[in-house]
């Protein structure tokens, strides 16, 4: 089966269905066994990272399969977190509810910005989006009644159920392990469908996707939306664990951190955002040793990653496969 | 009538380093259609070398210039061979990966070598103040401005006159039918890119000694030389050089008059409200960007 | 109904471009079930005329109407949507994704299935998805392509990444199809295969309007010709009156261009 969301196999339907269901039952024990299977660090860190999955995610619906480098993303992140925050915390809103909000009210912000920025093309596009996170971030801090400015949110609750509180590690694994996996489930859907067709048709080439009906300008804010949603969902995730978040958020250093995942794990894939949030969440906790030194290898990964694999890590796979089934053939 | 006058006399000299840096960004543009999101980074590491030269290695302000400018043009001549020009026929999304990384290398590596304290090199003029009619303003940055202009008309001059701006222009033009001529168009790449680089270098070396130098310096050089060069039209060098004087001019008396705070936000406002107007900048043509 | 009604008609259609006029108050029609054809010299304005009726150039002058409708100031999406549906003359239009997936690309207007439908796996969704997969197949082997279509599409040969972007735009369904260039570095087996490609389109009920240089694929598939040079319409007929007109030899020697 390939990785590539726009490729069907050729499988005859009852392989699939067996194995489909195998890998399904495998990943769900595997999901619900895991917290008991490692330390409190490594869960901890696996809960960032599946933060991580769905905000990757969301920058790889704008950026792999529609094609525009939008550097605003995590403003979309940081717009969802500090909706949730201020919600729960200063409108005394249940966690929960709050956290459900986050992700349509970022879509709207999206709404909002996306006709200003969607139509211009490629440079002016990139350098927009990204001052306008800059200017965001200036405004979070700046507008101190609002948002408390750099001092930020404090107290930012676990989310609960009823009487059950997401409070332990474990049980808020599970919650964003499930928010990882729908998110995943929902873009597959969708790539796999006249709407995605349409996305990629923008991504591979705008004149035509025009000429043939599709809409620029309504295509890429839908997507536009529906990944600042997820993005914003991410930030609500994020927020209600580390109960403290602050305008850095929003600044480069978290964009950069999702530009690395999408660019080294594989645009336009479905695996690759995954792959490079895992690998971006724990490899520099491997390399604590030269902590102040992770940026710059960030950077020269990046820069190397572009050069040599520019479809990134799950592009390994197939370029593998394409050479095996050669030498087999061979 | 004389604060009107000061702010207008500080909106030209800043207004002079953002064309500068402007110009750097705006040619590698026209020329690579390469976007350097390192730009601000190679401004930064124009003043920090220029402050290491100058104190650390006594060199002083006017010998750090040159050398500054010199080393950071190398850099940017490595960086442009090894990871630019195996992406010459790459998308543009290819391409500002790379930089970025670039600008995320040189920030955190910055901040490693000389540390998060801000550092200056001393007034080498010792603060001395020319009187332009009833206006003050510091020696130091009259000649930052002087150099700047000098460096402009200079750049202007080899562009329309020389061999090799006449190479330049006519890749700028059409880099295909360039190579038909018998053009080498990477060298013209390299070249364009060296001497982007080096003007930011330039003028991040010019003003070590009139603001402080931190590792983060960049970020807002980046933010204001991608506005300027936005509002002159992408690979427009002209307009690259009226945006500049023009956000410095808006900066200035937009701090005067309204606000300091929001200062930095003058640019982007600006921005958004002439692409709103005129979609390819003030001084921009369809078709002239990627 | 035996008169052929006008789909496209140009009146006065002109491009001024910083003090040059590139194409001079230039008329045509494209009368249902034609094979139209416009040629001229290198630098005539066949191009920017073509970019007039496709909708990605806005006219300095004149109007374009489609069905009597007037659709000049129409962006091109809303063109595509109404069935004019053009080809581009660069290669590798869809090029990262496989044949089968572009062509599938090119049903959009037809199809109309959202992102609800999408999420929710809808009865309309799951027709569409097996109904394009189909259509897409059936579309490839009418132009040839049916091996090719889990390939990836920017990996095919030049001839045969033409044939996509003609399959992409049949897989719309269009009205008034617009070929910009077809013929475009195709060897001869290839042009001929392109005009039997043509022929075929046009008998299963699209217009065709085609810009191009090669004449041996127009004179053999055109019903009628213009002809334009220096931004101006210098001859209008059949093609066996084309080619004796002596103002079109002129103009083609003249600008030291033969035509193949």
């Amino acid at each position: 089966m390939s990785e590539h969301a726009g490729v069907q196999s050729d499988l005859p339907k009852p392989r699939i269905g067996t194995m489909k269901a195998a890998l399904v039952l495998v990943a769900a024990a595997a999901i619900l066994g895991f917290p008991f299977a490692v330390d409190n660090y490594t869960l901890h860190l696996a809960i960032l990272s599946a933060i991580a999955v769905i905000a990757a995610s969301s920058l790889n619906l704008v950026m792999g399969y529609v094609g525009k480098l939008s550097l605003g993303h995590a403003a979309f992140f940081g717009i969802g977190a500090y909706t949730s925050a201020l919600l729960s915390v200063s409108a005394g809103v249940p966690s929960w509810l709050a956290m459900l909000a986050a992700a349509p009210v970022t879509a709207f912000s999206a709404l909002l910005i996306g006709p200003i920025v969607l139509w211009l093309r490629g440079a002016y596009f990139i350098i927009v989006t990204l001052s306008f996170s800059m200017v965001l971030q200036l405004v979070i801090i700046n507008w101190v009644d609002f948002t408390n400015g750099p001092m930020g949110i404090l107290g930012i609750a676990y989310p609960s159920i009823g009487s059950f509180e997401f409070s332990s590690k474990a049980s808020y694994f599970y919650l964003v392990a499930a928010g990882a996996v729908v998110t995943i489930w929902c873009i597959r859907r969708l790539m796999q469908s006249r709407t995605g067709r349409a996305f990629e048709a923008l991504r591979e080439n705008e004149n035509v996707a025009m000429s043939i009906g599709v809409s620029k300008l309504h295509y890429s804010l839908l997507a536009f939306c529906i990944a600042a949603g997820f993005a914003g969902f991410a930030g609500a995730l994020y927020a209600h664990y580390v109960s403290v978040i602050t305008p850095e958020m929003f600044g480069f250093d978290v964009m950069v951190g999702m530009l690395v995942m999408v660019a080294v794990g594989g645009k336009g894939t479905l695996s690759g955002p995954v792959i490079g949030a895992i690998l971006v969440t724990f490899v520099p906790e491997q390399l604590r040793l030269v902590k102040e030194f992770r940026l710059s290898i960030f950077g020269i990964v990046l820069m190397l990653s572009v050069v040599l694999m520019p479809n990134g890590i799950a592009s390994l796979g197939p370029t593998l496969r394409g050479y095996w089934e050669r030498w087999r053939r061979s | 009538m004389d604060l009107f006058a000061q702010l207008l006399t500080n909106g030209i000299i800043i207004g002079a380093t953002y064309a500068l840096i402007a110009i750097g960004l705006t040619l590698i543009f026209g020329m690579m259609r390469v976007i350097n999101f390192a730009h601000g980074e190679f401004y930064m590491l124009g003043a920090y070398v220029a402050l290491s030269a100058a104190t650390e290695f006594n060199l002083g302000y006017f010998v750090a210039l040159p050398v500054a400018v010199v080393l950071i043009a190398v850099v940017g001549f490595v960086f442009e061979r090894v990871f630019l020009r195996p992406l010459r026929n790459a998308d543009i999304l290819s391409t500002a990966l790379v930089t970025i990384g670039l600008s995320i290398f040189f920030q955190n590596t910055a901040l490693v070598i000389w540390g998060p304290k801000p550092g200056q090199i001393v007034d080498p003029f010792g603060g001395t103040t020319v009187m332009v009619g009833d206006i003050g303003v510091t020696a130091i940055r009259l000649f930052a401005l002087a150099v700047a202009v000098a460096a402009m008309v200079a750049l202007g001059l080899l562009i329309k006159y020389t061999k090799i701006g006449r190479m330049m222009r006519a890749t700028f033009q059409d880099r295909d039918a360039a190579a038909l001529q018998g053009i080498e168009v990477d060298r013209v790449f390299s070249l364009s890119f060296v001497v982007g680089v080096a003007f930011a270098a330039l003028a991040g070396a010019l003003l070590s000694a009139v603001f402080v130098v931190s590792p983060d310096m960049g970020n807002m050089a980046n933010l204001k030389s991608f506005a300027v060069v936005i509002l002159g039209g992408l690979g427009n060098i002209p307009g690259a050089v009226a945006g500049g004087f023009l956000l410095g001019l808006a900066e200035s008396f937009g701090a005067g008059y309204i606000s300091t705070g929001y200062k930095d936000g003058i640019s982007f406002l600006l921005l958004i409200i002439v692409l709103l107007i005129r979609p390819y900048g003030l001084f921009g043509r369809e078709g002239s960007e990627a | 109904m035996t008169t052929k009604a006008d789909l496209l008609q140009v009146q006065g259609l002109t491009k001024r471009f910083d003090g040059v006029t590139a194409v001079n108050s230039v008329n045509l029609e494209v009368k249902q079930g034609e094979i139209v054809a416009l040629i001229g010299p290198n630098g005539a304005g066949k191009t920017t005329l073509f970019g007039m009726v496709t909708g990605f150039l806005k006219p300095s002058a004149g109007k374009v109407y489609f069905r009597g409708a007037d659709i000049t100031r129409m962006p091109p999406h809303r063109r595509g949507l109404l069935g004019i549906v053009c080809t581009f003359q660069k290669t590798a239009i869809f090029p990262d994704v496989t044949v089968l997936q572009a062509v599938r690309m090119g049903q959009h207007r037809k199809t109309s299935a959202g992102v609800v439908d999408a999420l929710i796996g809808s009865a309309r969704h799951q027709r569409e998805e097996s109904a394009t997969k189909a259509r897409a197949a059936e579309i490839l082997d009418f132009v040839g392509l049916g091996a090719c279509a889990d390939q990836r599409a920017g990996s095919l040969s030049y001839g045969q990444q033409r044939l996509v972007e003609l399959a992409i735009a049949l897989a719309a369904e269009p009205e008034l199809l617009l070929l910009d260039e077809p013929a475009a570095g195709l060897n001869a087996t290839e042009s001929a295969e392109l005009a039997n490609v043509i022929r075929a389109v046009r008998d299963r009920g699209t217009t065709v309007f085609l810009v191009e240089h090669d004449m041996s694929v127009i004179m053999g598939v055109c019903d009628r010709i213009y002809v334009i040079a220096f931004g101006e319409k210098i001859a209008e007929g059949r093609p066996e009156e084309i080619q004796k007109n002596e103002a079109v030899i002129e103009a083609y020697l003249g600008s030291a261009h033969v035509a193949a």
